[in-house]
């Protein structure tokens, strides 16, 4: 199976004033392409780090990550900005939404920094949100909608540039079991119509996807679940 | 980045945060507006000035007169001068490099001037001091043309006069405005018409009977004395030798024509020597400019520290709005948004801000500045009359500036940004 994303040797530390505490060491992961992963750990254990790292946020590391065949530590910034750009969605954990926006210019906005034409931009932003439930509330600021549709809204903005792999830190923590459930059919149902790798941080989530990453003892196991 | 996309992005961006700018926003407005206003008073009073004190000597020209000690408008002749005569003239006319003399000749005669001002009731009478002065003292080149008249011509015939423009000025900045009396320009004064009786004033009078003479004002002189009534050289000669016949012609000043400019220098060295104090049109322009720069300077000076602050401020905001904001910088910047792209949209915000608030500035200059020049025209007349407005807007200068006060941040702006928006992205995004 292709790998979208490959990590080799990835060791992990923050440096604190008196101590250095090490999170992730000697991690090897291979990420397949148009696969759902889970990252599960308990809290504190770098699930969330490990995440910031594969979406190529954190890039003080040792080690070597590849994305779509690319050494992520040898581009520079604005490498990194168009590998973003163009092929990694992410979702917030407080989803991060501009409160001021309506639902539509809030996913709108980061395809804007894309070389693409407003008229497209908005089609898919309209779209996205009418596959995600939302073509109601498009218009609507943000800062009016309930918990649920804002991780909706987080959603589509993550897909609007149609990446080839998304990445949600525990997009579910604050949604009930019905929601959470809505979420995953409507994410699985964009994913049916376009594949995408989909990496998430949950904690408890009584959904199945294809692979487990254990992240335990700064160590990662994965085990398959298809 | 699309340009149109550009605009929506930054539109979007600032949704709801215009607000934050407000204060800084109308402190640059007020701060703009009064630059505005000190620029164009600046060099409105400057022009205005420039033309009371100008001087109609060209660059080759050297006003000389007898040593005297200046207080104020008076001036004292000194003990140790030498007499400005006839032979003094010859001698200045053999300097080399001097081509031509044009004297004012003193009238040891005394003499009042009466008449009806125009437009007001009653009449007036004022004892004058007579200077002979050739054509080259008198502004208008057409003037010149007439001014000829002897002492023994039929007192019938009108005898052409000049006054000093400054003593126009005087009146119109001080006599008219502390009587309520109407300003008067140049262009209305010349024609106007008295009785001039030689030989006469109110505390004294020479043993042959005095003359009457109409008089007409043909012109105006930069170079004659502030007091004095200029008239033909010929007719003071006349009238000098008419009453004192015993009497050395003296002059109250002579005008020396040097062949190049380069040469005055030289020719003033000379004159000096001679004991008479020399003048030229460059040195009074240095006296009075040096002063102007200094006051328009000044003003300037302490307008454009009043904007800078002001864009400083408005700096300041966003810089702060940016910290402020830094973990949806983050976002923005993990969905894809260049450290580049994001500090291109935080310096034209500067850039629109400052450039919309310094027009807004500029527009409620302009009013103020008008508004000021219409209350003066409609209040001070004559000072209006006097300085032909005191008003002036320097275009090109003040889009200068409103171009370089709108840069100047935005590029500050962005040297600030590139750090602020390019720091690590886990860091930003914890904030």
């Amino acid at each position: 199976m292709e790998s979208v994303i490959e990590v080799r040797g990835l060791n992990k530390s923050y440096k604190l004033p008196s101590e250095t505490i090490d999170v992730l060491k000697d991690v090897n992961l291979a990420v397949e392409k148009d696969r759902i992963y889970f990252i599960k750990g308990l809290s504190g254990s770098g699930k969330s780090t490990l995440l910031r790292i594969l979406g190529a946020i954190d890039t003080d590391y040792s080690g070597e990550i590849f994305f779509d065949g690319k050494n992520i530590k040898k581009l520079n910034k604005r490498e990194i900005s168009l590998m973003r750009q163009k092929m990694i969605g992410f979702v917030f954990q407080d989803f991060h939404l501009l409160g001021k926006l309506s639902a539509l210019e809030n996913v709108v906005l980061p395809a804007l920094f894309a070389d693409r034409h407003y008229k497209s931009i908005r089609e898919r932003a309209q779209w996205l949100l009418g596959r995600l439930g939302l073509e109601g509330v498009a218009s609507h600021s943000v800062n009016k909608l309930s918990r649920g549709e804002k991780q909706r809204v987080a959603f589509a903005r993550a897909l609007i540039n149609s990446p080839s792999v998304v990445l949600c830190d525990e997009p579910t923590a604050s949604l009930d079991e019905k929601n959470t459930q809505i979420l995953f059919d409507l994410v699985g149902e964009l994913r049916a119509e376009k594949p995408f790798t989909l990496i998430v941080v949950v904690h408890a989530v009584k959904l199945k996807p294809d692979y487990i990453v254990r992240v335990q003892d700064k160590k990662v196991e994965v085990t398959c679940e298809v | 980045m699309k340009f149109r996309n550009f605009v929506r992005a930054f539109s979007f961006w600032n949704r709801g945060h215009w607000s934050s700018f407000f204060y800084s926003s109308i402190m640059l407005i007020i701060s703009t507006s009064l630059v505005f206003l000190f620029l164009s008073l600046g060099f409105g009073i400057k022009s205005a000035l420039a033309k009371i004190f100008s001087s109609s000597l060209t660059s080759g020209q050297i006003l000389v007169s007898p040593a005297v000690n200046r207080v104020g408008f008076f001036t004292v002749e000194k003990k140790s001068s030498s007499l400005l005569d006839y032979d003094a003239a010859l001698r200045i006319l053999e300097i080399e490099g001097v081509v031509a003399i044009d004297s004012q000749l003193f009238c040891a005669v005394p003499a009042s001037l009466s008449g009806h001002v125009p437009g007001i009731q009653g009449t007036y009478y004022t004892d004058v001091t007579i200077e002979g002065v050739d054509s080259s003292y008198i502004d208008d080149p057409v003037a010149r043309l007439h001014f000829k008249r002897s002492f023994y011509d039929s007192t019938a015939r009108i005898l052409p006069v000049v006054i000093s423009s400054s003593l126009l000025n005087l009146y119109n900045a001080g006599l008219a405005p502390a009587n309520r009396l109407p300003g008067i320009t140049p262009e209305a004064v010349i024609g106007f018409e008295a009785n001039l009786e030689v030989g006469r004033s109110s505390i004294t009078e020479e043993s042959l009977p005095p003359r009457l003479f109409r008089v007409k004002l043909v012109g105006l002189s930069s170079n004659l004395s502030l007091l004095a009534l200029g008239v033909p050289t010929e007719f003071v000669r006349e009238a000098n030798s008419y009453y004192h016949p015993d009497k050395p012609q003296q002059y109250s000043s002579v005008i020396v024509t040097v062949e190049s400019p380069s040469a005055v220098s030289k020719v003033v060295e000379e004159i000096e020597k001679m004991g008479f104090e020399a003048r030229t049109d460059s040195e009074l322009v240095k006296r009075t400019s040096t002063f102007l720069r200094l006051v328009t300077f000044g003003i300037t000076a302490f307008s454009l520290i009043i904007v800078i602050s002001s864009l400083t401020s408005t700096v300041y905001t966003i810089s702060r709005q940016i910290s402020e904001r830094s973990g949806q910088i983050g976002v923005l910047r993990a969905l894809g948004a260049s450290p580049s792209d994001l500090t291109k949209i935080f310096s034209f915000q500067v850039f629109s801000i400052a450039f919309a608030d310094l027009l807004l500035g500029y527009t409620f200059g302009f009013v103020l500045s008008f508004a000021l020049e219409y209350y003066i025209k409609l209040f001070l007349p004559s000072i209006y009359v006097l300085t032909g407005g005191v008003i002036t807007f320097p275009i090109i200068l003040l889009l200068i500036i409103l171009l370089a006060l709108s840069i100047i941040p935005s590029v500050t702006a962005y040297f600030i940004y590139v750090r602020t928006v390019g720091r690590n992205l886990p860091e930003l995004l914890s904030e």
